[in-house]
């Protein structure tokens, strides 16, 4: 099988591959989780991502629709994340009023962690994968 | 423009939308609507009430004047000795109802005389739900009373009182492998004490929003807000300051153990049949004003160096007041130490202290410190010679370059050259600055100047004090006391950068919402500040401010941030009065909690509170 390695299936295939990494090292090494559904979950998500990048790197039938529907995921597990964030610091606010500087100065850090994270690639990787009409 | 060019807005406005949503839904959801209170007139009317009838008399109640209705229980409960002795509590809907019923009570069941009366009415209730442990910190401590509803369909309401009395506040261990670090409520703990006194299975959690007050009749409204089992004190004044320091001063002296037979009431597995006694000489370490009871201690647990510190706070105070129970306390709380001093460092050419093989820097330089400070005050040459020996062994182990070896090993006779522990140089460094005030040995104070250049130099060379600072209180006090002889302007920039660094570290009354918080020192409103900050500050603070004063140098920060601690210490300093959970007042007198929700009072809290106070009295309330 020969692999057009300056394709976008391959390069969006190894960032794929390269971030399932990063978080599995985040999940097992640096942060892991104790509790059977998060453990679930912290690994589940990279898993889905590391063999869809491997996928993508080897450019399997439709593997552009794999590449999308990646991004797809990821954009909304961000978007959660943020969501949950958010509602997380709504509750404390309403409960204690204001937090001081080092709790808001935690709380963007955060979400600007989340971001960087989980919701840049994806936007990259889904302007990559989007359909375009072709004029016949 | 590409689908893709149009769709990226719509993603982030989308992205933008759903965070407002569930912020605001958070928000919402766990924000209280309390129920307005009566007006001013119908409220002083409800207290004038309460007031002749918790005075025995039998007042009429109109109801119809307090028709609001709240969502939970009016409470009345009064104490003695810091344990509740009577207790009304019934629905508040319609207020002017529950007032006749707990007017009606108190005719029924009359009160013993002489308890302070407090008064909680429920204004908002909302849930607490599971949140991935995060509901520990869902409710208010002290502020807020719990709610539990049991499986019989009953309520049992856990006011602020009831939370400190059962020590159900900050009980939560969030990481098993730091026990130390307790904050919020430990669920399962109060699920526990309501299946024991109940014989029932919680079913849910609410948390109620109150008005809090303590019935005062000598005051003009009839009462006085209580936050968080404390009141808020008059205006700060320097008769104020300098009570209040004496009240923290008078602790002390009791504090100090005098005679080897008297029994302290304790739990611990060490006390033998719940007491234990303990040396002339050393001071009650740690003491629970709402249990009552005292920490275990012996000679082998006890802490010295917050020993020294304590006599050196004595000291101070005979210093500035002159009054004789302190420097006879003081001289006492030394003669311990020479006592110590006898067994450790026999062999060396110099003096230590120490209750173990590894005599340290901190406990002979706070008690170099205590010696000078009481041989200033007093004159009293007989412990001379015992300071000149320390002064000899803060000498030793110092390295040419102004830095300090921590520890000591007797079996090797060697200083340890790795070991390096908090506070320890900077004390060293007060303490040869006040020896050379005491007894005018040139070399002390060089070896001082020496020890300050290389805190305010090389010490901030690691890249973290780039950007912040150690706990330099202690450093800064050094570089007061080696002025007027030595006025380096860097020791100077570098205290003024210190105290600017502990300000932003300091609460105001608006930071959060807890407006008791001012004047403490603290991360967030989450973890409750501990007061022995406010007072440790307050006496940087206070050299701070007297060197920059001799510099020609305005600190208005500085000031403020005095003003502010002084405030703070008052506050939460428990004197009769103020104190209703206090099982013993006349040992709780002058008190000093280390923390705002569990009230163990450890010796170097009230010191450090002291001394920061009578030093602010002399510096800012002259």
């Amino acid at each position: 099988m020969k692999i057009d390695t300056r394709s976008t299936c391959f390069l969006y295939g190894c960032w794929d591959l390269f971030f399932s990494m990063l978080y599995l090292f985040i999940f097992t090494v640096l942060m892991p989780s104790y509790h059977p559904t998060s453990r679930f979950l912290t690994l589940f998500f990279p898993a889905v991502l590391g063999a869809g990048g491997l996928y993508l790197a080897v450019q399997g039938p439709r593997a552009r629709q794999v590449g999308l529907g990646l991004a797809i995921l990821f954009l909304t597990l961000c978007l959660l994340m943020l969501a949950a964030l958010s509602y997380t610091i709504g509750m404390f606010n309403g409960i204690y009023g204001p937090l001081g500087t080092g709790i808001s100065v935690i709380s963007a850090i955060l979400m600007a962690m989340t971001v960087f994270l989980v919701g840049i690639w994806p936007v990259f990787q889904l302007r990559a994968f989007w359909p375009v009409k072709r004029e016949s | 423009m590409s689908t893709f060019a149009r769709f990226l807005p719509r993603l982030l406005a989308t992205a933008a939308a759903i965070c407002l949503v569930a912020y605001g839904i958070g928000y919402r959801t766990h924000r209280h609507s309390p129920v307005p209170l009566p007006d001013e007139p119908s409220r002083r009317e409800l207290v004038r009430i309460l007031n002749l009838a918790t005075a025995g008399e039998r007042p009429s109640v109109e109801a119809a004047r307090f028709p609001g209705r709240y969502p939970g229980d009016l409470v009345l409960h009064g104490y003695a000795k810091g344990r509740q002795a009577w207790r009304c509590e019934v629905p508040a809907a319609p207020l002017g109802k529950a007032l006749a019923r707990c007017i009606a009570q108190l005719a029924a069941d009359p009160p013993p005389p002489g308890l302070a009366w407090r008064v909680d009415l429920v204004r908002s209730v909302l849930p607490i739900r599971r949140f991935f442990g995060l509901e520990a910190l869902f409710l208010l401590p002290g502020l807020e009373a719990l709610q539990v509803s049991l499986e019989n369909g009953q309520k049992i309401v856990y006011l602020p009182e009831d939370m400190f009395l059962a020590g159900l506040l900050d009980r939560h261990m969030p990481l098993k492998f730091v026990p130390e670090l307790r904050i919020g409520v430990d669920f399962a703990q109060v699920d526990r004490h309501v299946r024991e006194t109940t014989g029932y299975e919680p079913v849910g959690h609410y948390r109620l929003q109150l008005w809090s007050i303590l019935l005062d009749q000598a005051h003009p409204d009839g009462y006085r807000d209580v936050v968080r089992v404390h009141l808020t004190p008059p205006e700060i004044t320097r008769e104020r300051v300098l009570e209040a320091a004496n009240a923290g001063g008078r602790y002390m002296v009791n504090a100090l153990i005098r005679d080897p037979l008297e029994r302290f009431p304790c739990t611990q597995r060490a006390c033998r049949h719940g007491y234990f006694t303990a040396e002339p000489g050393q001071f009650l370490y740690n003491y629970n004003i709402v249990t009552g009871l005292y920490d275990f201690q012996n000679r082998n647990l006890y802490n010295l160096v917050r020993h020294a510190g304590t006599t050196y706070s004595l000291a101070n105070l005979y210093l500035i007041t002159r009054d004789p129970s302190y420097a006879d306390a003081a001289s006492r709380a030394i003669a311990y130490l020479v006592g110590l001093a006898g067994n450790s460092c026999s062999q060396e050419p110099f003096r230590c202290v120490a209750n173990d093989l590894e005599p340290c820097l901190g406990s002979a330089s706070l008690t170099l410190l205590a010696v000078a400070e009481y041989r200033l005050a007093t004159g009293d040459a007989q412990y001379d010679e015992f300071a000149r020996g320390l002064a000899k062994f803060l000498l030793y182990m110092q390295r040419p370059d102004g830095s300090f070896r921590h520890i000591y090993n007797l079996k090797t006779r060697q200083p340890d050259e790795k070991q390096v522990l908090l506070f320890y140089s900077g004390e060293a460094a007060f303490a040869l600055a006040k020896a050379f005030r005491a007894y005018g040995e040139r070399s002390w104070l060089d070896a001082a100047v020496l020890a300050l250049d290389h805190l305010t130099g090389p010490a901030t060379s690691p890249l973290p004090f780039h950007f912040g600072f150690g706990e330099e209180h202690w450093t800064c006090q050094a570089a007061r006391e080696v002025a007027p002889e030595v006025m380096k302007p860097r020791f100077l920039e570098f205290c003024l950068d210190f105290s600017h660094f502990i300000e932003r570290q300091q609460f105001t009354k608006t930071d959060t919402a807890f407006p008791d918080f001012s004047g403490s020192y603290g991360f967030s409103p989450f973890l409750p500040p501990h007061t022995n900050g406010a007072g440790s500050r307050t006496e940087a603070n206070v050299s701070i401010l007297e060197l920059a004063r001799l510099h020609g140098v305005s600190a208005p920060h500085v000031e403020r941030q005095i003003r502010r601690a002084v405030e703070h210490i008052i506050t939460h300093q428990k004197r009769p009065g103020n104190c209703w959970l206090c099982a013993d007042m006349a040992r709780a007198d002058g008190a000093v909690v280390n923390t705002l929700t569990t009230w163990d009072v450890r010796i170097d809290t009230v010191q450090h509170v002291t001394s920061g106070l009578i030093r602010a009295s002399r510096a800012l309330y002259p």
